[in-house]
Order: structure tokens, then C-alpha cells, then sequence
């Protein structure tokens, strides 16, 4: 038996190397600089102390943590828009269009355009007044219990359109026969999609509910940074914003890193239960 | 006659050869200088690049084997592209940042030298407003042009609501009064916007703190942990801040709008009054007409008893530097010399409509009665502006967040001293070394 054992690394050498250049070497470095202490070169978790003492951190994993209330409503909006689609009301392909649309959109233009449009004299409020509904004219991107519900609104906007792509492409690679023989065993719409549809679209549902979990956790900056740039105050921060700030404004590299390092940690702990709970899954078919 | 060709030939010859001898002497004893120049002011002074590409040829005539290459600036990466050459130890040899704490912070790391080891005192005592790059005895970036901050009112406005447009207000009771008669006559009395990075919290530190202080160097107790927010010297002007936005005297979208979108309501008459700088009035004097513009200096607080109460603001704004890796620092140096020279000086002036900081420029080139206003405002006293004389992190972590608290009706006073606190703590944690650096700046005295 010739072992023929190197060469298959030898192969793949040039793509590892490419890797732990681009990922493994700013990951480690990451983990070096959270570790330094200001002033010294002494090894400390003085960054980590300084960003847990610190109120605004919290305040900002308070936000990241709320915005995950908008994955089941992302998720339940897509999976709706996207069976419709799948039902091919009338126009489909426009309506499919249309709701990919705002995705495929650059954030710091749409940003800019719901600020001017949430604006206290802006459009919407314009509009509001204009039709009598004046007292719901309110200060969405001023007020600091508004900020966030308001910012929410446009992430759900934007990021709905990439859940009904992906649901879309999954219910169209189904098999028709199942739906077909359902249909004439005399099953209703609602029975159709809950019992015999929907079990079929677990593994896209996970993926997409794992991906935008993430999102919301460390995907939130352009928004947050177009529309309100954190304010009023600390109202509207996001760790990432935190962290751009310890970053760039404050030249604190030990505590973004810091953060990095956190939010980095987070996002694998959900890749880890969403593969198992995947791996889980597959075992049981 | 051929002889003779020949004898002029071999003369002409031997003059080309002697020339080119000469001509490479001196090319040997002035060798090459390239000076790479970072350079920002145009946000400041429309017309900025333009002057300084000319300076930089006219420097090139001047001296023909120098070449300034000119290397316009981004406001938003202003400072920290700065920081990465620093710590590359490579990139422009002379450059610009904002005057005293981004300016000394680069010295305290070392990526600058004092311009005063290189200019002779007998030219620097001509630049205005050296002191905001003093320390450790050394002038650390030189002026260039300098920006006030005063407040301009709208004189049809005035007029509208039965204001006399001659007599705007001296006292802040004064200035209340005015807002309330204003208000009265359905104008927003003052306009501004606080969304994002508008730094209209940490100009109001800078024109209303000033006024209790006896000297900048009051902060360092501020800074150091000895005084805290809740002493009137450093927390008083917020109640003051907070009684204009209470009573609604600002605009009630303020803290939806971002910084230009709140100048920009004085540009289209929709408010009476604006803090601005210099180069905003001159706008304003375009769209809303010169004789309708009206400035005065910030109304004086009853309660505050400060030696800078009667100071005015003009800054230097931005301020040159030179690096600590240019190789020809002379060179960079007598280049930021010409760039003083009164030809150049009055050149600035004509081409920014913005006071240069030199007292040789000549002022009667200043006709225009707004000009001369402004000019008056900024030679009339000291000059102070605070914002110059505190941590980044106070400024961009502190002032903003707390003025779009107070702004937008989400907290008090008591609530933003909370959040300047924290700020001040978490820097003191955080940056030990430029806490000393600051004791050792501002305890000079």
C-alpha cells in the first residue's frame, strides 16, 4: 500500500494559504489586540473589563438583541410573499421583482432616503398632516423610543425580499406530484402549505432564520449608521457601531478588538446549534 | 575665413562645456526636493485647493528643483488616514489636522516635529493663534487662516417680529427675550440639527462653557477626576442649552436633521438665528441677501463669572505640520513660510473670503462690510475655542451624544452629566498615557 498522502495537501496548500491570510491571521491578530493592555505590552482582560463596566455596550447588545425579534417576522413575512408567488397570482414575476428590489438596493441609499422620508418635517409626517392624521406624525428619528422601532422598519423592508428569493427557489425545486395528490385528496390552501409544504422548506427556514439571526447581531451597522448614527445619544447603538467607534473615533484598538472578539464568538455559537440542530435533522430522515 | 568658422566653432564649444559644467554644479548643490503635502481646507475656505496648487507652482518657479506634490484631503478620513501614515512612518511630509489636540496628539506620539526648530521666531511672531499648538515650549503646527463661530441673525426677521435688526441681544436674558418675541411671531427663533455626527453639542460646550472658565486650562479638573459635571463652572451652561430647547426656540426637527440640513434653514430665511462659521455667513450672505445678514458675538451669561466670559472664538481651524520622517524639514519649512509671505497671504484672502492668520496680511483689502465685521469680531479679544482643549473621546463619546439628548427632549441636564461622566471615566481608563499627557499640557501653568 504506496501512501500517496501528501500530495492531496500539496493540492490544496495554495487555497489554505490564501485562507489563513485573509481569515486566520486578522482573527488571531483580533484575539492579541483584545488582550493588550493600554499603555503596556502586558497580557490582560482589561479590554474585556473596560466593555463589560461600560453602560453603552450593554445599552448596545440590548438593541442587537431586540432587533432579533425581527427574524420570525422577516422569516413569517418571506415565507407568506413567497408562497403567494409560488400559488402565481397574477403578475408574479413583477411582484418577484419588485420585492427583491429593496435588497439588491445599496443600504447608504436607502438609508439616506428613509431619513429624509422619517424626517419630523419630512415626508411621511408631511403626508400624515396632510390627510388629517396629523397626531401620528411623529418624531421617528429624534425620539429616542422611536429610533430603533423605526430603523426596524427599514431593515425588515430591505431584508424580506432576500427571504422570499430563497423560499421561492426551494418551493419551485419541489416535487408537484405530493401537492397534486394532497390536492386531490380534497386538502384545503391552509392545510397544503402547513402540513405538506412548509415541512419541506425546514432546512431553507433554518438556514434563513440562522443567517438573519446573525445579521441582526453583526450585519446592522449600515443601517444604523446611515439613518440615525447611533443618536439621539446612545438610543439607536449597535455593537458594531460600538465598535466602529472604539475603532476609528476613539483609536481604541484594544477595546474594539475586544468586541470583535465578542461579537465573533456569538456568531459561531449560533453556526454551531444551527449546524448541529441541521445535522440533527438530517440524521432523523 | 574657414580658420576663423573654426576658431568660433571651438570657442562655442568650449563655452557649451563650461555652461554645462556650471549648470551641473549647481543642479549637484540643489539636488532634487519632492515634498508630498496632505492637504485640507477647502471644507473651511471655498477656494482653498486652488490657492494652495497655485502657491505650490509659484513656489516651483521660485525654487525649480523643489516640487510640492498637493494631496487634497477627505473631511471624513481626515484624521485617521493621518494616524495610518503615522504609524507607517510614511506618507506626506508636511500635512494638516485640526488645531491643538489632534495636532499634539500627533507630537506626543512622535510623528511630528515643532515647526518653531525649523521657522526663526522672527517670522512665526507674524502668526496668529500659535499658542493652540503650544506645549512643552515648542510650536507644533502653524496656522494658516483662522474661523470664528458667531451668531448671525436674519435682520428681515428681526424686523418682522418688531426687533430692532441694529440692536441684537447682549445678555442671554436678552437673547431669551428675543426668542420668545420671535416665537411670537410664528419664526423659529434658532435653528441647528443634531442627527448623527453634527457637532452642534460640542460647539455650545465651546461658545457657553468658555464663559465660566478663567482660562482653558480649568478643564484639566474636568479631565483628571477633581471636578465632575455637577459643579456649575462646567455644568451650569447645559441648563442654559436646555431652556432653549424647552421652551422650543430650536426648530422642532432639530434632532432629526443632521448638521447641514440645520445650517441650511438659516440659508433658506427660515430662522432667526444660527451659530456659523465665518465661511457659512458668507454663503448666507448669497442666498438671503448681505443686508439681512446680522452678527454678533454669543450672548453673555449673567451667572457666569469666567476671565474668558468677554473672549471670542476664532480658531485656527486647521494647522500645518511637518513630519517627523520628512527627509528635507528645512525645505518644508521655508515652503510653510512662503506660504505666509503677504503676496500669499492676500492672495488667500481674495481667494477664500477667510481671515489668513498672519498680521501682515493687509486688511484694507477687507471692503466688504460682513467681512469686516467678522474680521473685527475675530481681532476684538482673546480667542478661545474650547473644543480644541479636550479629548476626542469627550468630544465624539460626550458633547455630541449628550447635546442630541438634550435636543431632542430625552434627558436633562442631570442625565447628559451622567453620560459625560462615564465618558470621562472610561478614557481615563482607557488612554492612561494621554491623561498624563494632558496634566502635563494643561498643568503647565
Amino acid at each position: 500500500m504506496k501512501s500517496h498522502s501528501a500530495t492531496p495537501y500539496l493540492f490544496i496548500f495554495p487555497t489554505m494559504a490564501v485562507i489563513a491570510l485573509i481569515f486566520a491571521y486578522p482573527i488571531c491578530e483580533i484575539f492579541r489586540l483584545s488582550l493588550i493592555v493600554p499603555g503596556s505590552a502586558k497580557i490582560s482582560f482589561s479590554n474585556f473589563q473596560f466593555i463589560f463596566s461600560d453602560s453603552v455596550f450593554w445599552t448596545s447588545l440590548k438593541h442587537n438583541l431586540s432587533l432579533l425579534i425581527l427574524v420570525p417576522i422577516i422569516l413569517v413575512l418571506a415565507l407568506i410573499i413567497g408562497i403567494f408567488l409560488y400559488e402565481r397570482v397574477k403578475g408574479w414575476l413583477f411582484h418577484r421583482s419588485m420585492v427583491f428590489l429593496p435588497y439588491v438596493m445599496p443600504i447608504a441609499v436607502m438609508g439616506i432616503t428613509f431619513s429624509y422620508l422619517y424626517q419630523y418635517n419630512g415626508l411621511l409626517n408631511n403626508f400624515l398632516r396632510s390627510v388629517g392624521l396629523g397626531q401620528f406624525a411623529l418624531n421617528w428619528l429624534g425620539n429616542q423610543n422611536l429610533v430603533l422601532p423605526t430603523i426596524m422598519t427599514v431593515i425588515i423592508w430591505q431584508q424580506t425580499g432576500f427571504g422570499v428569493i430563497l423560499f421561492l427557489a426551494r418551493l419551485l425545486s419541489l416535487p408537484v406530484e405530493v401537492t397534486e395528490a394532497a390536492t386531490v385528496d380534497g386538502v384545503n390552501w391552509f392545510q397544503r402549505n402547513l402540513y405538506i409544504i412548509l415541512p419541506q422548506l425546514k432546512s431553507i427556514i433554518i438556514f434563513f432564520t440562522v443567517n438573519e439571526a446573525i445579521s441582526m447581531l453583526t450585519w446592522v451597522f449600515s443601517y444604523v449608521y446611515v439613518i440615525s448614527a447611533g443618536g439621539p445619544g446612545f438610543s439607536s447603538y449597535v455593537l458594531e457601531l460600538y465598535l466602529w467607534q472604539a475603532a476609528f473615533s476613539l483609536r481604541s484598538p484594544g477595546v474594539a478588538s475586544a468586541i470583535a472578539v465578542f461579537l465573533l464568538l456569538a456568531a459561531v455559537i449560533l453556526v454551531i446549534l444551527s449546524f448541529r440542530y441541521i445535522g440533527r435533522e438530517e440524521d432523523a430522515l | 575665413m574657414h580658420l576663423q568658422l573654426k576658431r568660433l566653432l571651438v570657442i562655442s564649444l568650449l563655452f557649451l562645456v563650461i555652461i554645462s559644467a556650471v549648470n551641473s554644479q549647481s543642479q549637484a548643490a540643489s539636488p532634487k526636493v519632492k515634498l508630498t503635502y496632505w492637504w485640507w481646507a477647502e471644507g473651511d475656505a471655498p477656494g482653498a485647493d486652488k490657492w494652495m496648487l497655485e502657491t505650490a507652482k509659484l513656489y516651483n518657479k521660485l525654487h525649480p528643483n523643489v516640487t510640492i506634490e498637493v494631496v487634497p484631503q477627505s473631511t471624513d478620513t481626515f484624521i485617521a488616514s493621518f494616524q495610518t501614515a503615522a504609524q507607517a512612518k510614511s506618507g506626506p511630509d508636511i500635512a494638516c489636522q485640526w488645531a491643538t489636540i489632534p495636532v499634539l496628539s500627533q507630537a506626543w506620539a512622535g510623528a511630528i516635529v515643532p515647526i518653531s526648530d525649523y521657522i526663526p521666531k522672527t517670522e512665526l511672531k507674524h502668526w496668529l493663534n500659535l499658542d493652540e499648538n503650544l506645549y512643552g515650549g515648542k510650536i507644533w503646527g502653524g496656522s494658516l487662516y483662522m474661523i470664528g463661530v458667531p451668531l448671525v441673525y436674519n435682520k428681515a426677521l428681526f424686523k418682522k417680529a418688531g426687533l430692532n435688526p441694529e440692536k441684537p441681544p447682549i445678555t442671554w436674558d436678552e437673547f431669551l427675550d428675543y426668542c420668545a418675541k420671535l416665537k411670537k411671531a410664528g419664526i423659529i427663533p434658532i435653528g441647528g440639527g443634531t442627527k448623527g455626527d453634527s457637532n452642534l453639542g460640542p460647539w455650545m460646550f465651546s461658545v457657553l462653557n468658555m464663559q465660566y472658565l478663567d482660562s482653558p486650562n480649568d478643564i484639566l479638573k474636568l479631565l483628571t477626576g477633581e471636578a465632575d459635571f455637577s459643579n456649575p463652572k462646567y455644568g451650569d451652561w447645559y441648563n442654559k442649552f436646555y431652556e432653549l430647547c424647552n421652551k422650543g426656540y430650536y426648530n422642532d426637527d432639530i434632532a432629526s436633521l443632521d448638521w447641514g440640513q440645520g445650517v441650511d434653514l438659516f440659508s433658506r430665511g427660515k430662522v432667526a438665528f444660527e451659530w456659523a462659521t465665518d465661511g457659512n455667513i458668507l454663503q448666507y450672505a448669497k442666498d438671503i441677501g448681505p443686508e439681512n445678514i446680522g452678527l454678533t458675538r454669543t450672548p453673555t451669561i449673567a451667572n457666569a463669572k469666567g476671565k474668558l466670559k468677554n473672549c471670542y472664538n476664532t480658531t485656527q481651524s486647521t494647522s500645518q505640520m511637518i513630519t517627523s520622517w520628512c527627509k528635507d524639514k528645512k525645505v518644508a519649512a521655508n515652503f510653510l513660510m512662503f506660504m505666509h509671505s503677504p503676496e500669499r497671504m492676500n492672495a488667500w484672502y481674495l481667494q477664500t473670503m477667510t481671515i489668513p492668520a498672519d498680521d501682515r496680511f493687509n486688511q484694507k483689502l477687507i471692503t466688504d462690510p460682513i467681512m469686516k465685521h467678522i474680521y473685527a469680531l475675530n481681532t476684538s479679544s482673546k480667542n478661545v475655542w474650547m473644543e480644541n482643549y479636550i479629548p476626542t473621546q469627550l468630544d465624539t463619546n460626550g458633547y455630541r451624544p449628550a447635546g442630541q439628548i438634550i435636543t431632542s427632549g430625552s434627558g436633562k441636564p442631570a442625565d447628559v452629566y451622567e453620560i459625560l461622566e462615564r465618558t470621562l471615566k472610561l478614557w481615563r481608563m482607557g488612554k492612561p498615557d494621554e491623561l498624563a499627557r494632558f496634566k502635563g499640557w494643561l498643568g503647565r501653568d
